[in-house]
């Protein structure tokens, strides 16, 4: 709930976007990318990654995006942002070809400005 | 040229008057039973080599005594005295007669070590008569008896018996065989009279497959082993021989000299067969020293009569049949180069009476169907025990096996449930590690960072009153000290 909240508020402070969609679960945001899918331009250039997530966690996102056609993944870029400081975690996530990098809760200003140059 | 050869039941003899005069004593002193016995049938073997006639005496009086006291066995061991007596007088017949009353007398007993002597005796005795077949069957059946007891010696010289048949059948390589094998036993078991008298004969063989520095090697460690042991009958042997293998190799001269220690050690002895063969060696030499003189020198004919001659006499005294064939062939010969043609005549005659004795092929055939059952007989036994010993291998090493692969089974076993528990605990305690790795990233450090990220946001904001600045300051270093500690812990657990 809370972290839903800092992300979006970070970003909305630090980042150059012009849309934020939070959503509470990786079920959802599926959907929203599935629902999406005709429309090229509504689909997120970037995707902030829970792993900690009610039902489908973060990895159950990834083999489920997985399963999108190239042009839709073509479009995001995936970072897992999450609490954990567990290796088998950051590991897990770095292997994934579609996430880009491990970002460590809390997201702060700092951090999103050492990514910046990379986005 | 005559070539000695060695037999068990005289070699053993000790003609010397000394010997018999020791017996007597003794047995005057003996008590009337089987030790006077036996006493009279050592003063009877003693006697056989230069009287037998004295020895058939004594032979007789054991006999006789034997039968007053009614000891059966010494009956029947008199009986093989009178043969061995009898044989020596050259009287084969009545020789054979004798023993095969022993063993009558034996079999009713089943005595069969003494059986087994006499059979061996006998045996002897059909060798010496040219009957070979008859030789070859004593012969076996005393093997069959000595194969199941444990008298190698005994055992030894029969076979050596069974390597004279073949080696007067002329079977030369089965002589040589058994010959060897005889050796081996013999030296295997040190027994040295025995190993000189069967080299002596092994050297025979040698000598006819004209091998004659390898005969000359196998005759002098003989005479060298009998010179030791002072078994002087065996020495004078060696010594005839060894000048029958000079002899044979041309070195006459040599020759004579050992035909003359031989005939000066028998004459000493009182060994008339020993003399009468020596004579005859020493006739036959002169004439081939007559003949290299190129009939030059009379006093070597003249020598050579003169010997043979003495041979012939002897051999008719003694009732000496088997050499004389050769001596009168020898005189036939000297008679003609000194052209008396009569007495060559004469001699040739008395030559081709004696010859018509041997008659080897017959003999020949029953030996090979005798060797090839008894061969059959053996390689039975000897698979039968094969087959038992390997069995025994088999099942020892099957238990050995067994034992083994069950220990080994139960380390395996054993270790493997360790590395198991080892396992199962150390994945339990992973388990653990890593649940709790999960639960502080996620659910410890979940909210914390949550604060963290709040109290950033906050503290972006403008500050309308200082106090709730310092408040916020307060939660945040708070929650990152709490963070310090989760992050510690998680690493510090490490895999």
């Amino acid at each position: 709930m809370f972290d839903r909240l800092i992300a979006s508020e970070v970003v909305k402070n630090h980042m150059p976007v012009n849309t934020i969609i939070a959503l509470e679960s990786a079920e959802e945001g599926l959907e929203y990318i599935f629902s999406s899918m005709d429309n090229p331009s509504a689909i997120p250039d970037i995707i902030l990654l829970d792993i900690k997530m009610p039902k489908v966690d973060g990895f159950e996102f990834l083999e489920r995006f997985e399963k999108f056609p190239p042009s839709v993944k073509v479009l995001s870029t995936i970072y897992m942002l999450s609490s954990s400081i567990d290796p088998y975690d950051i590991n897990k996530a770095l292997k994934s070809k579609y996430v880009h990098d491990f970002i460590e809760k809390p997201l702060t200003k700092e951090k999103i400005e050492k990514l910046l140059p990379k986005l | 040229m005559l070539t000695l050869f060695q037999m068990m039941v005289f070699s053993q003899t000790n003609p010397q008057t000394k010997y018999i005069d020791s017996l007597n004593n003794l047995f005057k002193k003996s008590p009337k039973d089987s030790s006077r016995v036996i006493l009279l049938e050592k003063i009877s073997l003693a006697y056989a080599n230069h009287d037998p006639a004295k020895g058939l005496e004594y032979a007789d009086k054991a006999y006789k005594l034997a039968t007053d006291l009614n000891l059966k066995n010494r009956q029947a061991a008199a009986m093989a005295m009178m043969a061995v007596n009898h044989l020596a007088a050259s009287n084969a017949e009545k020789g054979i007669e004798y023993n095969k009353k022993a063993i009558e007398i034996y079999k009713t007993l089943n005595n069969k070590k003494s059986l087994a002597a006499v059979y061996s005796n006998l045996s002897q005795i059909y060798l010496r008569q040219g009957n070979y077949d008859a030789a070859l069957e004593y012969s076996f059946s005393a093997l069959t008896v000595y194969d199941q007891s444990k008298e190698y010696r005994n055992k030894g010289i029969v076979l050596e018996n069974i390597a004279n048949i073949h080696y007067e059948l002329k079977n030369l390589k089965k002589a040589k065989t058994y010959y060897m094998q005889v050796l081996e036993i013999f030296k295997s078991y040190g027994l040295k009279t025995d190993l000189a008298r069967c080299m002596g004969n092994m050297s025979r063989v040698e000598m006819d497959i004209e091998n004659y520095p390898k005969a000359l090697e196998y005759l002098k460690k003989a005479l060298e082993i009998n010179q030791e042991l002072g078994n002087k009958n065996s020495e004078l042997i060696n010594l005839t021989n060894i000048g029958n293998v000079y002899s044979k190799q041309k070195q006459n001269k040599k020759a004579l000299t050992y035909m003359k220690r031989s005939l000066e050690m028998s004459e000493k002895l009182n060994m008339k067969n020993s003399i009468a063969v020596n004579r005859g060696n020493i006739g036959s030499i002169y004439l081939e020293l007559y003949k290299e003189s190129d009939q030059s020198d009379l006093t070597l004919l003249q020598n050579a009569i003169k010997n043979t001659e003495e041979a012939i006499r002897i051999c008719d005294s003694i009732g000496f049949i088997a050499p004389k064939m050769e001596f009168s062939q020898i005189l036939t010969e000297a008679y003609s180069l000194q052209r008396d043609y009569k007495k060559a005549f004469e001699a040739l005659q008395e030559k081709t009476d004696l010859s018509d004795s041997l008659k080897t092929v017959e003999a020949n055939q029953k030996l090979s169907i005798l060797e090839t059952e008894r061969a059959k007989s053996l390689k039975e036994k000897d698979l039968v025990i094969k087959n038992k010993e390997l069995e025994i291998i088999r099942l020892k090493s099957e238990k050995k096996t067994l034992f083994y692969s069950l220990i080994i089974s139960i380390l395996v076993i054993t270790f493997a449930f360790v590395i198991r528990s080892f396992l199962q605990k150390q994945k339990k305690h992973n388990q653990i590690l890593s649940e709790i790795k999960q639960i502080q990233s996620h659910d410890i450090r979940g909210p914390i960072a949550s604060i963290l990220g709040l109290t950033a946001l906050l503290k972006e904001r403008p500050a309308e009153d200082l106090s709730k600045n310092k408040l916020l300051e307060g939660i945040e270093e708070l929650a990152l000290k709490l963070d310090e500690i989760v992050i510690k812990i998680t690493k510090n657990s490490s895999l």
